[in-house]
């Protein structure tokens, strides 16, 4: 076995050089301390991405964009084709799992100051990845064009609305037109199978890029370390194959519900809300004034989000610039602030 | 009580404006409680809202502070109408196409001459002043258009209106008619479908007794008035065999079987051999009854096979799988059961099953999707549960590898 095993190396190596990548992978490193959990995160991610191409391309086999075909062609997937209620179900539960790692992925890298110098493109390789995946999210949701996705993405674009002097134009270029209609359909469909998936790619190859340059953050002052191939690999490995479990067991026991065909004369359904990872937004809008100070509430809370969205991307620049004892509680204030406020705000958009 | 009266009168909106200082108003104001119920009522009263004033009906001049001249003969006085004049004297303006030009074209005119079509105003026109004007159902100071709900003639108040005299029990006695109407339609299909769900679209007591005259428009004999809603049911009735012994004996040719007031949800029961309607004339072994049953066994079997789809749809729902194909067959199933319901009335079994045929089948194949999808569901688990063990089998063996690694690694 092992013959066969230095054979195949062999053959290998002299065609790809095979064993000069082997030895380059083996002196890569993961420290190892007790927040060492939160490494496997980031790999997660890679993983339902890889999963989410996979299921996306089979939809992709049967699924038809279009006002009058889209709804039809993801019943017929999920009542008619063999397991076409598991592929579309894994498609959806993992998108969700997918953005809940990516923000366990992220608040752990603040938080365990990874982010610094020379780490900085990394970082913000990062905050680019999130606002894609979110932006998938956001795309994707609209794609069975039943009634919860058209109102959600009738209130979301409405929110792109009320940027001043070019909202309109905005939301004329995302809607294809003033509605949401088979137009916004289309150009959606565009930007969640083909844009968003080439973006993506190139963005996970950079972020990737970054990390093997630079090494891991903590490689030098963590107590010990392991390599990462095989041993971070195959444990990385052992996770993926539960997470894809997990997504399994959703798929069967909660089967993601396809509802009613959207309609736009109809009313809107009542208690109408966007997806978890929208919420905190969504509700942190809802809650303000009509106007403050003759201006609309709306507005300022789009300044306050994107200028929070601004500060969180250059975390590594004013951080870096902060007197050094102030460094360390601002981290775990902004760090730790930021996750509770989200969590509030998410719990509290979900219960009102 | 005083001040807040004239207030409101004076204050209440107004299309036109009338004089600025309405003597009738500021005069009765300071009179009894009578008087001052009858100008809190009228400041919410249609007419008031058009523009028109006590003058305006009871003649007089509105303008005067002389009572005497206000309400002077020559100021074109009349006063309260009798119970015998208030048909005339609301039919100045109602029955005058010119005068309800001005204020409601879309208000018919002939409200007064189908009055006098209707027993209460041929009653009426006899001498009996017991019997309902105009102003026992409208009221005489608080009226309202029909569709408004605080109306004393919007639907859901008709049975109360009309029960202030028929379900007068002493009242009634004098005419030697029942009073209880009102208590069995409150208890019938279209009494719970208006009064309890709130469906405004259910017959009410003038929906087939009529507004004004005695009969609904296009009804030739109050017999046929439940064919405006139920015309299939009439149609096959008229065209069926029983349609002829029913006008020998001068049968209702609904209430018959469905009574008049008191309708309830029909069910197959009533073609039962035992207990049903058709046992009132034929015997047990008659063919009719025969019939009667043969029907009763197809309305049971769709209905039987209706309630249990339903429920294999549900079941199948609540775990979460996509049931609207079947929901569509079962959709379409309910079209058939109406229609064998309605063909019931062919007295025809083989009308009955030609009816129910379309909707067990379809019924028939909506609870087989419901059930496939159930067994699927359960297939679905078996698999989960070898992929899971597989899965599991997989992530511990990598875990056991880098154990294996690492002891080696030391």
């Amino acid at each position: 076995m092992k013959a066969l095993y230095d054979a195949g190396l062999d053959w290998l190596d002299e065609r790809l050089q095979v064993r000069k990548a082997m030895e380059w992978a083996s002196h890569k490193h993961v420290p190892v301390h007790q927040g060492s959990f939160f490494y496997y995160a980031g790999g997660v991610c890679l993983f339902i991405f890889g999963l989410q191409v996979f299921t996306g391309i089979l939809l992709l086999m049967y699924y038809r964009v279009g006002a009058d075909s889209s709804y039809e062609s993801v019943r017929y997937i999920s009542s008619k084709v063999s397991y076409g209620w598991l592929i579309r179900s894994v498609h959806s539960w993992a998108a969700n799992i997918m953005v809940l790692f990516l923000f366990i992925h992220m608040f752990s890298v603040f938080l365990m100051k990874a982010f610094r110098k020379p780490r900085e493109l990394t970082w913000m390789t990062g905050c680019g990845l999130l606002g894609l995946t979110m932006a998938f999210g956001f795309s994707g949701y609209l794609l069975p064009w039943n009634e919860l996705a058209f109102f959600a993405t009738k209130v979301g674009t409405d929110i792109i609305g009320q940027v001043p002097v070019v909202g309109h134009w905005l939301l004329k270029l995302v809607r294809g037109g003033s509605e949401v209609t088979g137009a916004t359909l289309s150009r959606f469909f565009g930007l969640h199978a083909a844009i968003l998936p080439a973006l993506l790619s190139g963005l996970i190859g950079v972020h990737l890029g970054f990390v093997q340059i630079q090494g891991m953050a903590h490689e030098k002052d963590a107590p010990k370390t392991m390599p990462f191939f095989p041993n971070f690999m195959l444990r990385d490995a052992a996770l993926w194959l539960l997470v894809l479990n997990a997504i399994a067991v959703l798929a069967v026991f909660f089967p993601w519900e396809l509802g009613k065909k959207a309609n736009a004369l109809a009313s809107a359904p009542a208690g109408i809300k966007p997806e978890w990872y929208f919420l905190a937004q969504y509700q942190f809008l809802k809650v303000l004034p009509a106007r403050i100070l003759l201006i609309p509430g709306e507005l300022w809370g789009i300044v306050a989000l994107n200028g929070a969205g601004v500060l969180w991307l250059l975390a590594p620049f004013w951080e870096a610039a902060l007197p050094d004892s102030w460094k360390e509680p601002a981290v775990r204030l902004v760090g730790w602030g930021g996750l509770a406020g989200l969590a509030a705000m998410t719990l509290w958009g979900h219960l009102s | 009580m005083t001040i807040l009266s004239a207030v409101l009168l004076l204050l209440a909106p107004r299309a036109n404006a009338a004089p600025a200082k309405d003597q009738c108003v500021i005069c009765h104001a300071t009179q009894g409680d009578s008087h001052q119920a009858i100008l809190k009522s009228f400041s919410n009263d249609i007419h008031r809202e058009v523009g028109l004033s006590c003058s305006s009906c009871h003649g007089g001049d509105s303008s005067s502070d002389d009572f005497g001249k206000a309400m002077s003969a020559e100021a074109g006085f009349v006063g309260a109408p009798s119970k015998a004049e208030t048909p005339k004297f609301c039919g100045k303006c109602h029955s005058d196409p010119a005068a309800m030009k001005k204020y409601n074209p879309s208000l018919p005119v002939d409200q007064v001459v189908k009055y006098y079509t209707s027993v209460h105003g041929r009653r009426l026109q006899a001498g009996d002043s017991k019997v309902a004007v105009c102003t026992n159902c409208h009221t005489a100071h608080a009226i309202r258009p029909a569709k408004d709900p605080s109306s004393s003639v919007y639907s859901k108040n008709i049975p109360r209106t009309c029960g202030q005299c028929h379900s007068d029990a002493k009242l009634m006695a004098s005419y030697k008619l029942p009073a209880d109407q009102v208590a069995k339609y409150a208890g019938s299909v279209h009494g719970k479908a208006l009064l309890e769900k709130g469906d405004t679209a259910a017959p009410v007591c003038n929906t087939c007794h009529g507004n004004h005259g005695a009969v609904p428009p296009g009804v030739e004999n109050i017999g046929h008035v439940c064919g405006m809603c139920h015309a299939h049911n009439e149609e096959f009735f008229q065209a069926g065999p029983m349609a002829k012994a029913w006008q020998k004996r001068k049968f209702h040719i609904c209430a018959t079987c469905h009574n008049h007031h008191d309708i309830t949800h029909p069910t197959s029961d009533l073609l039962s051999s035992g207990s049903g309607v058709c046992r009132k004339c034929h015997l047990a072994d008659s063919p009719q009854v025969k019939a009667a049953g043969a029907m009763k066994a197809r309305l049971d079997e769709i209905e039987g096979s209706y309630k249990a789809t339903q429920a294999a749809i549900l079941a199948a729902e609540e775990k979460g799988l996509d049931m609207a194909e079947a929901r569509d067959l079962w959709d379409g199933a309910r079209m058939s059961l109406f229609q064998a319901k309605t063909s019931v009335h062919t007295f025809r079994p083989e009308k009955v099953a030609e009816a129910a045929a379309p909707g067990l089948e379809a019924t028939g194949k909506a609870r087989k999707a419901a059930d496939d999808a159930v067994k699927d569901f359960g297939r679905r688990r078996v698999e989960l549960g070898i992929a899971t063990l597989f899965l599991t089998l997989l992530a511990l063996g990598l875990y056991l590898k880098v154990r294996d690694i690492e002891s080696e690694q030391g």
